[in-house]
């Protein structure tokens, strides 16, 4: 055997295969390979925190832009890329890219059609997984894809819901092990929604929980009037965490149906804008956290959960630090869901304080109105949304995008009749009555309007008392997630369409450039070619900056 | 005085022809060109572009809402009729109408009619103002009916 003729082989096969093949140790330890981004939230504890440091406070104003990438869709771009060993693999509407994370430079694009009718907002897709060499993709008319990650073809495409009936896919899946977790949403039309988990190597359903009853016998459907919980929607919008230590996986959940009236359902409509922790072997749930009861303001819990160690009363403990649409900041132990900590952290006035176990206690007089009722603070679109935050192990600090000094009038209208797949939104006009302005109660366009009218900002918090340490004042309200790394970076952007490096201790600007179009997306940064790239997307398109070769 | 003529507020589509058509048109154009209105105002191809542009300010309020803005013109101001004051480093303000702003920089048209834009790290600070943008004028009833007929004739022209 001519071992000097076999060696480039064996090599050139350990360099095309392994490398590429993410198993589940190498997911459990994403977060120590700075190098690549291996899930939605940059590692299981979905802290989006880099280890990198090439980039840096006293370089950042170096930044130059490397690559764009423009796919041929309109809609804005909401997906985090993953970056797996030079390779960039990204989805907007129907098609998954894999490029050379150097270049931007495509291997393979896989094509989809998405029929346009399943659309009932915006085509957006916040991200895909990855596990051995298959690219997962959930489509927004309910498949689950798995794609080989070489070559850009389907190795199966299941249906696991169907969008007729009032569900969509919107998430990026979560593998842990042997299982991709995922659950539909419904946007507003009272499809009871669940998160399941699917094996990764034939997209098998294994276990199933439901966000909201499919039985008058399960406890949860005491917590609806009547026979309400058939139609209670509770969606799933964004990817949950996992946690080894205690091999739980936390999700959070959406908004009742009819959103914006609980006069069907009185009680508190579990599990609807909650956090549920799931075993991942069986998807027994462990322990629930409500954060609004009989929600009627749209504030869905759908942000992701960041889990962190830190100190508490003198003593480490494994913690859920968690930025809620409904305005509060909360630490929850992430061992037994129990409360721990809820401090607002932007102007609210719903809320007059906790129990002891955590339940808030609602303001007198700020239920929604028929018509026009009281101003409610924050409004429906929330302190933050779907927006990814970030914690930062070096700084100490917890980071999130934040709708300042919002506020809007609550109303709600009529019910409509539930009907598959049609609106159940509780916000139906009585007849006759006048056409709402769109955009009501939203205040003066960003372009002219005054701090006191509302403003963006992104926001460093005290992760153990929700005290604000900074904030980074922005016009317009924000959308875009938040990316820190351990050379004490901020990366994030805002709806003005610029996007720009803070410095992680004070919120000090360090660079700016405008994009142009609204930051929707999560940063995300990785080495290609020795250099740090950091890229970020805005409308639909995606910009790569690095340092100047 | 008719500089403080705004239409300083909110889109109202519906016309409101009564009030309108009890005053002179004609003796409302002339005190808006007598008066220094155009020295802030436009109408047509005359006047200036510092304030907001009453070309068709007929189409887009009523007469009670143009009364109002003539009378009290602090009432109602539209967000993008404010005004903002940009404070340099050297201490020197420059004020003009806001067209833009976001985090990183500030856009106006100053009192020359100039298109000024600010970068918010070169400047000490800036300020949106949205009341005081012009004084109350001293007009009688009839003058001010006269003013609002006027305006409520402003229909534009079409493009060519």
């Amino acid at each position: 055997v001519n071992l000097g003729v076999l060696r480039p082989l064996v090599l050139f096969s350990l360099a095309g295969l392994l490398p590429a093949q993410v198993t589940p140790d190498r997911l459990l330890n994403a977060s120590h390979e700075p190098q690549n981004w291996l899930t939605y939230g940059g590692g299981y504890a979905s802290q989006r925190y880099s280890l990198l440091t090439q980039l840096n406070p006293g370089n950042a104003k170096e930044l130059k832009l490397k690559w764009v990438y423009r796919p041929k869709y309109t809609e804005k771009m909401e997906a985090t890329p993953l970056i797996v060993d030079g390779i960039l693999y990204t989805v907007q509407n129907s098609e998954v890219v894999a490029m050379d994370a150097a270049t931007g430079r495509a291997f393979w694009t896989f094509h989809y059609a998405v029929p346009p009718e399943s659309n009932q907002y915006v085509m957006v897709v916040k991200g895909l997984a990855i596990a051995g060499n298959t690219v997962f993709w959930a489509t927004y008319d309910g498949h689950l894809i798995a794609i080989d990650a070489k070559t850009g073809t389907a190795l199966w495409n299941k249906v696991l819901v169907d969008w007729h009936k009032g569900y969509q896919l919107n998430v990026a899946p979560l593998v842990v092990k042997d299982k991709i977790i995922l659950g539909p949403a419904t946007n507003e039309e009272g499809a009871n929604c669940w998160v399941a988990a699917y094996d990764v190597q034939t997209g098998k359903e294994l276990w199933r929980f439901y966000t909201a009853p499919t039985s008058a016998d399960e406890p949860a459907a005491r917590t609806w009037a009547g026979d309400s919980w058939k139609h209670g929607g509770s969606p799933i919008w964004v990817t949950g965490s996992y946690d080894p230590d205690t091999n739980l996986t936390f999700w959070g959940t959406g908004n009742p149906n009819p959103g914006w009236n609980g006069d069907r359902r009185p009680g508190d409509d579990l599990y609807s804008d909650s956090v549920v922790a799931l075993d991942v072997d069986t998807g027994k749930l462990k322990w629930y956290y409500q954060f609004t009861p009989h929600d009627e303001y749209d504030w869905d819990s759908v942000q992701v959960p960041v889990l962190a160690q830190i100190d508490w009363q003198g003593k480490p403990r494994k913690v859920m630090l968690w930025a809620n649409r409904n305005g509060f900041y909360y630490v929850i132990d992430r061992t037994s869901g129990k409360f721990l900590l809820g401090k607002a952290f932007v102007k609210q006035t719903w809320n007059i304080g906790f129990d002891e176990v955590g339940r808030p206690m609602k303001a007198p007089g700020i239920d929604p109105k028929p018509t026009h009722g009281e101003h409610v603070l924050p409004g429906t679109q929330g302190g933050t949304n779907w927006y990814s935050p970030s914690f930062s192990p070096s700084t100490g600090l917890f980071y999130v995008s934040s709708w300042e000094n919002y506020d809007a009038p609550t109303s709600k209208g009529l019910i409509e009749e539930w009907k598959e797949g049609g609106k159940y939104s509780g916000n139906g006009r009585p007849p006759g009555a006048p056409r709402r302005a769109r955009g009501a109660g939203r205040g003066p366009l960003p372009a002219f309007k005054t701090e006191e009218e509302g403003y963006g900002a992104v926001k460093a918090l005290d992760p153990a008392t929700g005290q604000q340490k900074w904030e980074f004042k922005l016009v317009d309200w924000t959308e875009s997630g938040v990316l820190t790394t351990a050379s004490d970076l901020l990366f994030a952007g805002s709806k003005e369409g610029n996007f720009f490096a803070l410095n992680a201790r004070d919120g000090a600007l360090l660079w700016h450039t405008n994009l142009g179009g609204t930051v929707a997306s999560g940063p995300v940064t990785y080495l290609a070619d020795g250099h740090q790239y950091v890229v970020v997307c805005a409308d639909n398109a995606m910009y790569a900056f690095a340092l100047p070769e | 005085m008719l500089q403080s003529l705004g239409a300083w507020a909110v889109l109202a589509l519906a016309a409101a022809p009564l009030f309108a058509q009890s005053g002179d048109a004609a003796k409302g154009k002339a005190l808006v060109e007598s008066s220094g209105c155009l020295s802030c105002h436009r109408i047509g191809d005359q006047g200036s572009r510092t304030g907001p542009d009453l070309s068709e300010i007929g189409d887009k309020r009523t007469a009670e809402k143009l009364k109002t803005s003539i009378v009290d013109p602090d009432e109602e101001v539209l967000p993008e009729n404010r005004y903002v004051t940009v404070t340099l480093k050297d201490g020197t303000t420059v004020k003009g109408r806001i067209l833009n702003h976001d985090a990183m920089s500030v856009q106006l048209i100053d009192t020359k009619q100039d298109l000024r834009s600010f970068q918010t790290s070169a400047i000490r600070g800036y300020t949106i103002l949205t009341k005081g943008l012009m004084p109350k004028p001293q007009l009688s009833d009839e003058q001010v009916t006269d003013i609002v007929a006027y305006l409520s004739s402003l229909k534009g022209t079409e493009a060519p």
